[in-house]
């Protein structure tokens, strides 16, 4: 069995609200994690992205000027992003099904929707790095798999990936 | 590193590519699992000391959020009275509606439950109806329940009154939207029939 070391990790967080940025730093520094970076709205994040090239990003959805939705997309631009795959969590109050789609469709890897608790976040970080899901290029779409409940045995056997996905870290 | 892990001998980071026609597989494994993944004891994989500790860290900041609520309840009421203070046409609901939306999230974590759910049910209302078409006296009783909740200091559900009057609020709002919902269908119905 495997857990994370999340000291091992960089994470950039990006939300306009001060107080939630204090209290996601916060668990994260109590996971044991080092190195957090801050943002303030998605165009500062993009910056900050750029700058630092965190491990996992985690963003809040609604943000005033460039929101996370818009902030995924621009992250997961494969010919001009400097790491197209980093895992993006993103914290949201929207629980409503047509949120979590269109959150899914701009490439989002796990959603968490507040309020907000060690166990939940601790998870989604987890789950981002022990297990993550194949990313899949189309002309329409640049992102982790759509289909949250395909493992990666779902590719086994197919093509050249086969012997890659039969070994032992197989995610 | 604590002594109930052990590093991982995992893969070096690599990624590899599946071609399907129009849409291509990759496939990271190894990547951050490489950086990251410790071997560990604990059943399940769910790192409860990490857990543990950021419970702890987040009681030490509890003593904060009294004071972070009243900031939000402040922001949420100095945002209705921009919008109440203008005309309908130059009424801009975004600092509104971000009031709203930042108390639904987060007024469960500062110990106010029932300002989440009232703040949950005014964003809703922000969000599914034109700003034209807002009732502010509905509005202003969202408002006025927040500012209540936490004056009041009521952090549960134990009180009847704040209950009923969450009750009540929510079917006004869900009556608001349903009957705003109603019209824009008649209307559309009734531009395609012309």
């Amino acid at each position: 069995m495997f857990r994370v070391d999340c000291s091992r990790l960089r994470f950039l967080v990006i939300d306009d609200n001060g107080y939630m940025r204090r209290i996601i730093r916060t668990l994260l520094h109590g996971f044991g994690t080092r190195e957090v970076f801050e943002a303030e709205d998605g165009a500062a994040g993009l910056e900050s992205f750029a700058t630092h090239l965190p491990d996992v990003v985690i963003t809040d959805w609604s943000m005033p000027v460039f929101d996370g939705i818009e902030l995924t997309k621009m992250i997961r631009q494969p010919d001009t992003s400097p790491n197209p795959f980093v895992p993006i969590i993103m914290i949201t109050g929207y629980a409503e099904r047509n949120r979590v789609f269109e959150a899914r469709d701009a490439g989002v890897s796990e959603m968490l929707v507040k309020p907000i608790s060690a166990k939940g976040l601790y998870q989604r970080i987890a789950k981002v790095v022990l297990n993550p899901r194949p990313f899949i290029r189309t002309d329409t779409y640049f992102g982790p798999d759509r289909r949250h409940l395909v493992k990666a045995d779902a590719y086994k056997g197919r093509g050249a990936a086969a012997s890659f996905l039969k070994g032992p870290s197989a995610g | 590193m604590t002594n109930r892990d052990t590093p991982v001998e995992d893969s070096v980071p690599n990624t590899i590519e599946q071609d399907f026609g129009d849409t291509r597989v990759i496939h990271l494994s190894g990547t951050l699992r490489a950086k990251a993944a410790v071997r560990s004891a604990d059943a399940g994989g769910v790192d409860d000391l990490s857990i543990a500790a950021a419970e702890s860290a987040m009681k030490d900041l509890s003593g904060d959020f009294q004071n972070w609520m009243g900031d939000e309840v402040n922001r949420l009421i100095a945002a209705f009275d921009e919008y109440r203070s203008k005309g309908p046409a130059e009424r801009d609901i975004a600092n509104l509606f971000r009031a709203a939306h930042d108390i639904r999230g987060q007024a469960t974590a500062f110990g106010y439950p029932l300002a989440a759910e009232i703040a949950g049910s005014l964003a809703k209302l922000l969000d599914k109806i034109e700003p034209d078409y807002l009732p502010t006296q509905l509005i202003a009783h969202h408002v006025d329940a927040v500012r209540a909740v936490y004056r009041s200091q009521i952090r549960d559900y134990a009180n009847p009154v704040a209950v009923q009057i969450i009750h009540n609020l929510k079917k006004a709002i869900d009556r608001c939207v349903e009957a705003r919902a109603k019209a824009v269908a008649e209307e559309q119905k009734f531009a395609r029939g012309r």
